[in-house]
């Protein structure tokens, strides 16, 4: 399969069997390319599919034909951005976890939105960082290389943070009591 | 209680530090959270933090589209770009300017985004090629006997496409896929010496750092090199695990047939969780749906067709013949004092069957007599008087 001006150019115009041989040609090269950013993971079918989604609905759109790749490249980019926004955050962890007990929304009672902001405000610059950075996807490792730290300093710096929060709530002598 | 929090940070109580939570894990924290309204609170607000910080950063951010061509013009990945665009990237970085300087995660965002892009270009590179290998290319052993030059240069071949493929591991340190497309076919070297040889379309999968750990859709020839560490071939229905063979996996969204041509292999079937053992010559199906214990069975002759080689593993010379004269329908007559050779040699069906009976006679150091119609020959040991 080779993307010639001409196959792209016809496709751009609307011609299905052109959109069709687009689109198979690149499924192998999405999903290889997926598959190598993020290892064998379930969501690599989602993301083949949305990505070529995207080159569908926006092939007309293409400017120059010659610049297939770019195109292709933005759509996939756009989804592996999305994708690691869900990966690793509290939302994915916890969030399914806790809806059985009610949604977890802003705060609405005055004394749980200071808790809030007290918990804010007592993050260290650097734990803030490092939550910043978790939310957006990044592994431990990788964030242990931005913050140019170990691994294991970095989740100390995660828990320290929620240490933090846990007395701000003053609970700590009774969820020890429970716990142990 | 305390069963359930074993695999949480005994602490905290929440999995705060883990990457995924395990179905296990999950539910034990569903059962503390249910039986401990503390820790739901205490959960609760941990998770509006960490939405709190994420929002103080993404609400300032620009949409995705803008920050991925941001990300990519500053890495010098957008090519020849109008000057409408520029001018436009240009305005998104003056308004991303007080984000950056107060969230450094920013940067680092941009800088995944950059190394995102190498990776599609790499990969559009190396599929692209592959695409365009008009003719299918297929790993070539020599005979172990003498090698006629035809052979070496099938041989060449194989081992500059086996480059190709070293080359494309080296560059890639992370996870690997490889699609064929339906029509052609693809050999692979893998990093410990293993060669397989994909028939499209089939799409294989392994990583660096497992890289006797392979997922297979589709089919594929495999010879495994002999390792302390085992090697295993992983498709929807089967897990086949071996230390050094040759053997054909033929992978559909039904069933899984694993065919051994060398050596021993044992087969793990994923629906009935029981294990077969396979040796030179047997095959067996492993159906999606079964319950039973697959069946070991004769592979009977010629079974690996599908491969597109003719595989000879100490065949006798009369067997080579017959395989001949099946796929060629030709007429091949064996000296008695040859029939009881025997020989090893892989060959791609798309030679044509003088080429391959030419390098069988050098093999066996013998001739090769064709007759006018050019259906039928005859391998004599040399020096024998011809009728």
């Amino acid at each position: 399969m080779e993307f010639s001006s001409a196959l792209v150019q016809r496709a751009k115009e609307g011609d299905d069997a052109a959109v069709d041989a687009v689109l198979r040609g690149l499924e192998p090269i999405m999903r290889g390319y997926f598959t190598r950013r993020i290892g064998h993971r379930t969501e690599i079918d989602d993301l083949v599919q949305n990505s070529l989604i995207r080159v569908h609905r926006s092939i007309s759109d293409l400017n120059n034909v010659s610049r297939l790749q770019a195109f292709a490249m933005k759509g996939a980019l756009y989804e592996l951005q999305d994708f690691y926004r869900g990966r690793y955050s509290a939302r994915e962890l916890l969030h399914e976890i806790l809806e059985p007990f009610g949604p977890v929304t802003e705060p609405d009672r005055p004394e749980d939105r200071l808790d809030l902001d007290r918990a804010l405000s007592s993050l260290t610059p650097l734990a803030r960082r490092i939550i910043e950075l978790r939310q957006l996807g990044f592994k431990y490792t990788e964030i242990a290389a931005e913050v140019d730290s170990s691994e294991a300093a970095v989740k100390m710096q995660v828990k320290r943070a929620f240490e933090k929060l846990r007395n701000l709530l003053g609970v700590l002598l009774l969820l020890l009591s429970q716990a142990w | 209680m305390v069963t359930a929090f074993c695999v949480m940070d005994p602490t905290t109580r929440i999995p705060l530090q883990q990457e995924a939570l395990s179905k296990q894990a999950r539910s034990a924290l569903r059962s503390a959270l249910s039986s401990d309204p503390v820790l739901r609170d205490q959960t609760r607000l941990w998770v509006q933090l960490c939405e709190q910080v994420t929002r103080s950063v993404t609400d300032r951010l620009p949409p995705s589209d803008d920050l991925i061509v941001v990300a990519l013009y500053e890495a010098g990945l957008l090519g020849d770009a109008t000057a409408e665009t520029v001018s436009h990237v240009h305005g998104v970085q003056t308004a991303l300017e007080p984000v950056r300087r107060e969230h450094l995660s920013v940067d680092a965002l941009l800088r995944r985004i950059a190394a995102d892009a190498r990776v599609f270009q790499e990969v559009w590179a190396e599929q692209t090629m592959t695409q365009r290998g008009a003719h299918p290319s297929r790993p070539s052993r020599p005979w172990r006997r003498v090698a006629p030059p035809t052979a070496w240069w099938t041989a060449a071949a194989a081992v500059v496409v086996l480059a190709v493929a070293a080359v494309f591991l080296l560059r890639a340190p992370e996870a690997h896929h490889m699609t064929v497309p339906e029509g052609f076919s693809k050999a692979v070297q893998l990093a410990d010496g293993s060669s397989v040889l994909l028939r499209g379309p089939a799409g294989l999968s392994w990583q660096d750092d497992r890289a006797r750990q392979v997922f297979l859709s589709g089919s594929g020839f495999f010879d495994v090199t002999s390792n302390t560490e085992p090697f295993s071939v992983t498709t929807d229905h089967a897990v086949t695990t071996v230390e050094g063979t040759e053997f054909g996996v033929e992978s559909g969204s039904e069933s899984t047939r694993i065919t051994v041509v060398s050596g021993r292999v044992r087969v793990h079937a994923v629906q009935n969780r029981s294990d077969v053992v396979l040796g030179a010559g047997e095959t067996t199906l492993i159906a999606a749906t079964s319950d039973t214990a697959p069946d070991v069975r004769f592979a009977g002759p010629d079974p690996l067709t599908w491969t597109g080689l003719f595989i000879f593993r100490d065949t006798p010379v009369d067997s080579v013949a017959l395989a001949l004269e099946r796929a060629y329908d030709v007429d091949i007559d064996v000296d008695p004092s040859l029939q009881s050779e025997t020989l090893t040699g892989t060959f791609d069906r798309d030679q044509s069957v003088l080429d391959i009976l030419s390098i069988v006679a050098a093999a066996l150091g013998a001739e090769l007599e064709q007759q006018g119609d050019q259906t039928t020959y005859r391998l004599i040991r040399r020096g024998s008087a011809t009728g």
